[in-house]
């Protein structure tokens, strides 16, 4: 365990690397501004500008999912307010730019609430047409936004220094500069964040809604402040890009744009962190050099066919979904397993952990659940069981929050569930895991179960992943070894680095369980965990929830398979028709006559 | 505002809320048979109506009186058929491949830009800022130069009528062909449940072909219905087709019917909000501009309507809202 320095900037795993990037860009700025002309310097600022909107995209597109087909509309909203600032009320470029990021921001934050629950086409749709609203005010209203020939902003951007008595003013270079340190801070804080809980609360937007809000996440939340800053990026950018331009130029901000924005950070997407770069380039690259092959067309059309065309080839490339693959390692060996200390099994039957009572769920003239009472014991293992149709999924969505239940009351630990939804029962130790397994290709299963650990304390925040605190160094350290010691404990050592493709059914499922089970739940649901696995990875699977309950947690399965139920279980609720038919243990329920008739069905009556 | 005015404003409203009720038809049901978002809708709303320009005066400004019936006949259908064509390309090479590997991004993004891609070649060709189209309808033969007088003073522009007639009876013969010809049901089989329609002997790839040549089909006759009542620019299929699109998510993505009620609805509220003029606000040296008559605000209703619906009803929609599990 590290101790001392506060910040150590050598703990940085990327850090040589960026050292050298780093030294790189400063040359290249030095040289550019000692050597190259204005307009040159015009253009290089313009891109280093974009970049940063660029970034704030590709952090809403790739790392969250959410694909935002209008974020010109950030940039104009950036330019337009910067403008107005900057005429109407004097103020000087700075504090205009700064003014008009937060406004950009919480007009990204509106969008984002209006697109936080929908599924991904349907955010492109919103914000596709959020672009052309943009778009359309701004032809609309021609004595606010200068309509078709924007709006000259006169004296190029400054800063009032009173205290030393200067006005600053900046130049081409000077906007250089400027450009280059707010995308490298932009840089370093996104990093930081991928390498922080972030990054897990990313991954987990990533996946689907179902597991984020089962492992706990705040889904709609996280949504909206990415799209917060997503949009402040995006309208500083705007704001600085008018300022150097000296003119808010409608446009700059059409849709095509947009969609070029869109391509870029889909062109990068498999390159990881720097594809934006590659991706600016490609799309700014392709325009001017159909503008230099074919000089007597007109540039916009030009431009927006070159920008289609590039999509189209972006795409042909990069047929997945974005991303890059997980990291392709060779499987390690298996560390030794440490040996078990043989433990005395707490006592299965301490006091009552989930109280359910009365549990009445209708879906239309069909009772699914009909008053059911459920009482789970800590530190048991409680199978439920039933034939089809009994209301087992039902009773499970109804405990873990997913439908509310038209009557009756969940407790756990005394603490009534009722006014819990999905992701606060969660957060209270109740978490379940759902028949269908999605494996996430680009996290690989060390990094998968991890994003159950999600924020487990303030030293794995973002700001001590940006300082890399020592608080930080050893949770992130612990957070590897809570995540070997799971994956240790599902059997999954040797895959913990590998490509989660790779894994064979039964191993996702196995995988999807370590993830539970690292958010510290007080009590796992799963729902037919067996399904669809041979006998020996039924084995495992045995083998794994008695690991885990002799650590101490509490298990409900729900299943169909008996023989498995049978071994595994304290005790066992038999359902039938959506109530208890009977409850006890596994020998006493299937030796009762009640389960048999269900179950098989009862000998014909002879007519005499 | 007197009856007369009262009157055209109401008609006008339903006039475009029926066109934007047909592109709505189409956008849902190329959603209901591949669960796609055609992003490039209101482009093929445009472009027919520039290859309809095209054919009649090769790229240049075409005398509105001056081509006669059967030329425009010819070309409204050579348009059509363009539209039609690029639809179902668009399907098969644009969306199908994206669809068959699970990648949602690249559908988005292929149709977004298969539209910018129609956007930019009618520029390459069409240079002006704006046209106007020739009617397809020769309504200037009925009444007094296409209008009626009513009594009282004012007058009532037929072609709304007509349109409005035109679309609606569209619209119905649709929703009959869906319900009662083998094809339509076929296709609601298919996109019910793509594999049991299979095993019935309907081929859903074959479907999804239709479906977007019936979208494209609809958005041409959308696009030369509305396109002489408005100067005509590179944009305007754009905003038609969004339109066309909160039309669709007003009738939550539904039926046919449910498009055409909510592209009324729309039209209607657009008209009526568009053609009250609200007093000119003067914030010290600001001053908000009038939303009146022939300006693109009238747009903005529309598309706020689109964003706002979406955010507000999304469980509403078909699929809209993620699922659980």
């Amino acid at each position: 365990m590290a101790s001392g320095a506060v910040a150590d900037l050598r703990a940085w795993p990327g850090a040589k690397p960026a050292a050298w990037i780093g030294a790189a860009w400063v040359a290249a700025i030095v040289a550019l501004v000692r050597f190259a002309d204005p307009l040159t310097l015009q253009r290089a600022a313009l891109g280093v500008y974009l970049l940063i909107a660029l970034y704030g995209l590709w952090l809403l597109v790739v790392q969250t999912n959410q694909p935002s087909l209008g974020h010109a509309g950030f940039l104009a909203a950036g330019a337009y307010l910067t403008a107005f600032l900057r005429l109407r009320l004097g103020l000087d470029g700075v504090s205009a730019a700064v003014i008009a990021m937060l406004a950009a921001g919480c007009l990204g934050w509106l969008v984002g609430i209006g697109s936080s629950r929908l599924r991904p086409p349907f955010v492109a749709l919103s914000t596709w047409a959020f672009g052309w609203l943009v778009v359309i005010s701004i032809g609309a209203f021609p004595s606010v936004s200068g309509g078709v020939a924007g709006i000259n902003l006169r004296a190029p951007m400054s800063i009032r220094v009173d205290a030393l008595g200067l006005l600053l003013r900046f130049s081409e270079a000077g906007h250089l500069v400027l450009a280059s340190l707010i995308l490298a801070l932009v840089l370093i804080g996104l990093r930081s964040a991928e390498e922080s809980w972030l990054g897990r609360a990313w991954a987990a937007m990533r996946s689907s809604a179902g597991l984020a809000t089962s492992l706990g996440y705040d889904l709609v939340g996280m949504r909206r402040w990415t799209f917060f800053v997503a949009a402040a990026l995006a309208g500083l950018s705007g704001s600085l890009a008018a300022q150097l331009l000296g003119v808010v130029d409608p446009t700059l901000y059409s849709a095509s744009v947009s969609l070029g924005l869109f391509v870029a950070v889909m062109i990068g997407s498999r390159l990881g962190f720097f594809g934006p770069v590659l991706g600016l380039g490609v799309v700014g690259g392709l325009p001017l050099l159909a503008a230099t092959v074919l000089p007597s067309a007109s540039t916009a059309p030009v431009r927006g066919v070159a920008v289609a065309v590039l999509t189209v080839v972006a795409l042909v490339l990069s047929l997945q979904n974005g991303r890059r693959p997980a990291h392709h390692g060779r499987p390690r060996d298996a560390p030794p397993l440490a040996a078990l200390r043989p433990r005395r099994r707490p006592v299965a039957g301490g006091a009552p952990l989930l109280v359910a009572t009365g549990l009445t769920r209708r879906f239309g003239g069909v009772h699914a659940l009909a008053s059911m009472d459920l009482t789970v014991l800590e530190s048991e293992l409680h199978a439920i069981i039933g034939p089809n149709g009994s209301g087992k999924s039902t009773l499970l969505k109804c405990l873990s929050g997913s439908i509310q239940a038209d009557s009756g009351r969940v407790d756990l630990a005394g603490l009534s569930l009722d006014h819990l939804d999905e992701r606060w029962r969660a957060r209270a130790g109740l978490v379940r895991t759902f028949q269908r397994v999605v494996v996430m290709p680009d996290l690989t299963p060390s990094e998968h179960v991890q994003m159950g650990l999600r924020q487990r304390s303030a030293n794995s925040g973002w700001l001590a992943a940006l300082l890399r605190t020592p608080g930080y160094r050893d949770a992130a350290l612990s957070g590897r070894q809570d995540a070997q010691r799971l994956l240790r404990v599902f059997g999954l050592s040797p895959w913990a680095d590998a490509d989660p493709v790779a894994l064979s059914g039964a191993q996702q499922r196995m995988l999807q369980l370590a993830t539970a089970v690292a958010t510290g739940p007080r009590l796992l649901l799963l729902d037919e965990p067996a399904a669809g696995m041979g006998p020996e990875d039924v084995e495992g699977l045995a083998t794994a929830l008695f690991r885990l309950r002799e650590m101490g947690l509490t298990i409900v399965v729900v299943d169909h398979n008996i023989a498995f139920v049978r071994r595994l279980a304290d005790r066992v609720t038999v359902m039938h028709e959506g109530t208890t038919l009977s409850q006890g243990t596994p020998r006493q329920v299937v030796a009762d006559p009640k389960v048999r008739a269900a179950y098989l069905g009862t000998a014909p009556q002879v007519v005499a | 505002m007197n009856l007369s005015s009262l009157l055209q404003v109401l008609l006008a409203g339903l006039a475009a809320g029926a066109v934007y009720g047909l592109v709505g038809i189409g956008f849902g049901i190329v959603y209901r048979m591949s669960g796609v978002l055609n992003f490039a809708l209101g482009d093929l709303v445009s472009l027919p109506v520039f290859v309809f320009l095209f054919a009649l005066g090769g790229g240049g400004a075409v005398a509105v009186a001056g081509p006669g019936p059967l030329a425009v006949a010819g070309a409204a259908i050579g348009a059509a058929l363009c539209a039609v064509a690029a639809a179902v390309a668009l399907q098969r090479f644009g969306v199908a491949p994206f669809l068959a590997r699970g990648s949602t991004f690249g559908w988005i993004a292929a149709t977004a830009a298969a539209g910018i891609l129609i956007q930019g070649m009618i520029a390459l060709r069409f240079s002006a800022e704006s046209y106007s189209v020739p009617d397809i309808l020769p309504v200037e033969r009925l009444g007094r130069d296409g209008v009626i007088d009513l009594p009282g003073g004012g007058v009532l522009e037929l072609r709304l009528l007509v349109v409005l007639a035109l679309a609606l009876v569209l619209a119905l013969a649709f929703d009959r062909w869906l319900s009662r010809a083998r094809t339509g049901r076929a296709m609601r089989a298919a996109s019910d449940s793509p594999d049991a329609a299979r095993l019935c002997g309907i081929s859903p790839e074959r479907l999804q072909m239709l479906a977007w040549g019936i979208a494209g089909l609809l958005a041409a006759a959308a696009g030369l219905l509305v396109a002489p009542s408005r100067p005509l620019t590179l944009s305007l299929g754009v905003i038609v087709g969004l339109k066309g699109v909160a039309a669709a998510v007003l009738g939550r993505l539904g039926s046919a019917r449910g498009a055409v009620l909510g592209g009324l609805a729309l039209g209607l509220t657009e008209s009526i909000v568009t053609n009250t003029s609200l007093p000119a606000f003067a914030l010290g040296s600001l001053q908000l501009p009038k939303l009146g008559p022939a300006s693109g605000a009238q747009d903005v209703v529309g598309l706020l309507a689109l964003v706002i619906l979406l955010a507000v009803v999304p469980g509403r929609l078909g699929g809209a809202v993620e699922q659980a599990d």
